[in-house]
């Protein structure tokens, strides 16, 4: 004995059994809920299995870099953040040209020593809060909406998926800020072109400092990734970035004048250092920084993946 | 197929889960039961080595779950917590989960049809209702053809239509020889898709065992018995040890969940209560008797003996419900006042 009712929104019919045990045909049931179902019988189309050896592989390296980029390329936030970088980059390096433009020429003494890469790479200055942000959220945002569980159930090994979000983060990363600091010294040279200020990629400096505009964007984005895989919440891991970034330099610069050495120590020095093509007598050489920042971001990445192996999820 | 071999479990003073050692078969639908706070969701975070346990060991498939090449080929889980980005659809978040264990595409389309989500594929799940979040997870969890499946409170937010399939899927899922641990407060669903069971409360093993015999356990031997000599048969069987109440009209009474008095359903009969003459008075004329503490294969025979006519004995069976609730009484952590007016007409 069964019931029948007529689904009012497309004629359907909807069977019901009057005792619970007088089940329908489980894809029958699925298949008249969407129209298209298989109509196989029995319980095998009921999980919709493919093929006695399974649909799954085994769990593979590429396969996570794969998992990764599907993650982060469908999140409209990763849209955002990366649009800002770039706007950030070629806005400020507009600006910051054009002002530079409007205030002196090669006849001025004080611009005897202009460095003409400075201002059109001088965007990085906010690309790394954006940047970093998005390092951030490429771990944070799976802990706040409960996503981790599903990735580490998948990948109960853990620290692959650590591997793998830094390999899909730093080759965007490196890419997209390479092009965009390339692109924003292009623009700022054409500006300062004008008052004979401009230099050529081919002048000293002028292409490692692109160079290390990338590198040092991509360190801070990894950097982002590693304290957020720490310390698990968007708002804290983007509150410990900036402190790192912004606020350390600040404190230091109101310590006593014998402890301003500190000062060359920072991330952010080593990435003016970086992102200039003239180093201070204070500062590292280039390649030193680079190691340096290597170094900060190998010793907190370490220790995301220590606690990430370590603890609950 | 899972075996879990003294597992615990504690965070920080709180013991969540103690030494709890269990196995689920393949072939079969095990019900997890347990009231708030048993320790249920613990235990399948610590079988998915999302939690690690403070002592004992979980195997599935006969190797720690860490341990597993293809984790997805082996288990499909959803977990109690929603385990999905909000900002990603429910495609790309199966293509996600696909790609790290290589799955085509065209599975993802099939557990996707499967759950009924076809037309929202591609909508953010951040705005998916309660039953299609769940419907997704469930998608998520069949992606890998598991031969295991692990379920917390599956039904949870889902329409009839939506627990009947999942009734139907995990029996049909246990008829393909793989396990199933499922876990849910819903009893009356509970009854109709697991036939095995797991109670556990306050983090301890209660009882793992069948449905059929938890349920029997509880009722505590119980018949109804109808005869036109009900009162001469009472005589006789409390002499064997039974307890033996008239029931007055056998068409509407139930066997209560919480007897008056609130002793056990199974409390064994004993010898200090009414003499025979005194159950025999007590029945008179009535013809349907409720007898606890002799099995209904005996009560027969000491009715034939006795020469007395049998109308119907029937062995009394309590809900899955009424007997998970007898069960785990000690068990429960947090219990609610009962409303107020509601136990004073008593
Ligand atoms: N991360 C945690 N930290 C501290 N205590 C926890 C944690 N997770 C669970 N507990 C405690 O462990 C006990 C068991 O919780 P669990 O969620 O496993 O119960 P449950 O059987 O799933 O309950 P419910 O039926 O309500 O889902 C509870 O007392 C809970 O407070
Ligand atoms: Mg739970």
């Amino acid at each position: 004995m069964s019931t029948q009712f007529t689904d009012p929104r497309d004629g359907r019919t909807i069977t019901a059994p009057a005792n619970g045990r007088d089940v329908a045909d489980p894809a029958n049931a699925t298949g008249s809920a969407n129209g298209t179902g298989t109509n196989g019988t029995g319980t095998a189309s009921a999980t919709g299995a493919v093929n006695a050896a399974g649909p799954a592989g085994d769990v593979v390296f590429l396969g996570l870099v794969r998992s990764e980029w599907t993650k982060f390329r469908s999140l409209r936030s990763t849209w955002w953040t990366l649009a800002l970088t770039v706007a950030a980059m070629i806005g400020l390096a507009v600006l910051l040209c054009a002002m530079a433009a409007d205030d002196g020429t090669t006849l001025d003494p004080e611009y005897a020593d202009f460095d003409a890469t400075a201002p059109s790479l001088g965007g990085a200055l906010l690309a790394q809060i954006t940047i970093g942000v998005l390092g951030v959220l490429m771990i944070t945002g799976e802990y706040t909406t409960g996503m981790i569980r599903a990735t580490l159930t998948l990948v109960p090994r853990r620290l692959p998926v650590l591997w793998a979000k830094a390999v899909v983060f730093a080759g965007v990363a490196f890419a997209l800020t390479l092009v965009t600091g390339l692109l924003s010294f292009t623009v700022g040279q054409a500006i300062l072109a004008g008052d004979d200020l401009s230099v050529s990629i081919g002048s000293p400096g002028a292409a490692r400092a692109i160079l290390g505009c990338a590198f040092f964007l991509t360190a801070v984005g990894l950097l982002g990734l590693a304290i957020g895989a720490l310390l698990r919440s968007t708002a804290g891991a983007v509150s410990a970035l900036l402190a790192v970034l912004l606020g350390l330099p600040m404190v230091v610069g109101l310590l006593p004048a014998s402890m301003q050495s500190i000062n060359r120590y920072l991330p952010a020095s080593i990435g003016e250092v970086l992102i200039s093509t003239q180093g201070s007598g204070n500062s590292f050489s280039p390649g030193t920084a680079a190691v340096m920042m290597t170094v900060y971001l190998v010793v907190t990445l370490v220790a995301a993946a220590i606690v990430l192996a370590r603890r609950d999820v | 197929m899972i075996e879990a071999r003294g597992l615990t479990k504690r965070y920080g003073e709180k013991v969540a889960v103690e030494d709890l050692s269990f196995t689920v078969r393949p072939g079969v639908v095990t019900g997890f039961l347990g009231p708030n706070g048993a320790g249920k969701s613990t235990t399948m975070r610590m079988i998915l080595g999302l939690d690690r346990p403070t002592g004992g060991t979980a195997l599935i498939d006969g190797r720690p779950y860490r341990e597993l090449a293809a984790p997805m080929r082996h288990v499909g889980a959803l977990l109690e917590a929603r385990a999905i980005h909000t900002g990603r659809s429910a495609a790309n978040h199966l293509l996600a989960l696909a790609q790290t264990h290589g799955v085509a595409r065209r599975r993802i389309d099939e557990v996707i049809e499967l759950v009924g989500l076809r037309d929202v594929a591609h909508k953010r799940a951040g705005g998916f209702s309660l039953g299609m979040g769940q419907r997704l997870g469930i998608a998520s969890a069949l992606l890998g053809d598991p031969s295991t499946l692990i379920l917390d409170e599956p039904v949870n937010g889902l329409d009839p239509e939506g627990i009947r399939w999942i009734r139907d899927l995990l029996r049909g899922f246990a008829a393909q020889d793989r396990a199933v641990l499922v876990s849910s407060h819903l009893m009356s669903e509970m009854a109709l898709t697991a036939t095995e069971l797991i109670v556990i409360g306050r983090g301890r093993l209660i009882q793992e065992t069948s449905v059929a015999d938890f349920v029997r356990a509880a009722s505590g031997n119980r018949v109804h018995v109808r005869s036109p000599h009900a009162a001469a048969l009472a005589e006789i069987l409390v002499r064997e040890g039974a307890t033996v109440t008239a029931t007055p009209d056998p068409a509407t009474t139930r066997l209560p969940a919480d007897p008056p008095g609130h002793q056990p359903a199974h409390q064994p009969a004993h010898r200090s209560g009414p003499t025979p003459d005194q159950v025999s008075a007590a029945i008179g004329t009535a013809e349907t008797i409720e007898v606890a503490g002799l099995a209904s294969a005996r009560i027969g025979e000491l009715a034939r003996a006795g020469g007395i006519a049998l109308h119907e004995l029937t062995p009394r069976l309590v809900s899955l419900e009424d007997a998970f609730m007898n069960i785990t009484r000690d068990a429960v952590e947090f219990t609610n006042a009962a409303p107020a007016g509601i136990g004073a007409n008593r």
